[in-house]
């Protein structure tokens, strides 16, 4: 269960660290920032500009996938 | 030379133009997107409060290393609680943030022209005073000085 919250976490900085490089160029270093800090606020971005990038919308699927999956696995990891 | 490479490394007015730039007023001028960030915010303290699992910090679940807002949730949950003492613990700029968040949700909420004049004076405050700005480098810095000075206690804080 680790292992695979582990495999999650990663794709999830992946998905992260993805719209951040676009995000940077396009709305500026504080916005950045604010990316980095509040992550949902880079998820929203994400989903806001899916159409506008190559391969965003994709990526937005995956990390949505990937949030899911984290919470019903924190979930199963707790109850168990 | 050395006086143009000076001049590139500290660029002030483009630096000035970058603090005193509105950051939020842009961010909330698509009501859904307000409303997307207040839900979600709900929900993910709410179940912060209660202890259940909800949106986890990408950055400190794949590295280890916590991000700049690592800890704001269980300090603002902290501090609906009434627990200032832990909310401090966890993260000192929490009353800061949450007073943002109550003003992105009440803009986010108002009626049509209400929120029009709000997100003016909001956008004319940024223009002013870089508030935005300067709490964004502020919480950097906070974050920097945690994971240098007490880069132990600041990763086990957070990962317990």
């Amino acid at each position: 269960m680790a292992a695979l919250l582990a495999i999650v976490g990663l794709v999830n900085l992946g998905c992260l660290i993805f719209v951040l490089i676009k995000l940077f160029p396009a709305e500026g270093a504080l916005k950045g920032i604010l990316g980095i800090i509040c992550a949902l606020y880079t998820f929203i971005w994400g989903w806001q500009h899916a159409n506008e990038y190559e391969n965003m919308r994709n990526v937005m699927i995956v990390w949505s996938v990937c949030v899911v999956l984290s919470i019903v696995l924190q979930t199963v990891a707790g109850t168990a | 030379m050395s006086q143009k490479l000076h001049h590139s490394f500290f660029d002030w007015p483009k630096l000035q133009n970058a603090i005193f730039t509105p950051i939020l007023a842009p961010v909330l001028e698509t009501r859904s997107v307000g409303i997307a960030m207040a839900a979600a915010a709900c929900v993910h303290t709410g179940l912060v409060m209660v202890g259940l699992p909800s949106w986890e910090c990408p950055m400190l679940a794949a590295t280890g290393i916590p991000c700049p807002g690592c800890g704001l949730s269980r300090a603002i949950s902290a501090l609906f609680l009434g627990d200032i003492k832990t909310s401090l613990k966890f993260h000192a700029l929490a009353p800061f943030f949450l007073i943002g968040l109550l003003v992105m949700g009440i803009i986010t909420f108002l009626p049509d022209q209400w929120r029009r004049g709000a997100l003016l004076y909001l956008e004319k405050t940024e223009r002013q005073t870089g508030v935005v700005a300067i709490f964004l480098i502020t919480l950097v810095g906070y974050w920097l000085a945690r994971l240098i000075i007490l880069r132990s206690v600041f990763i086990n804080l957070m990962l317990g």
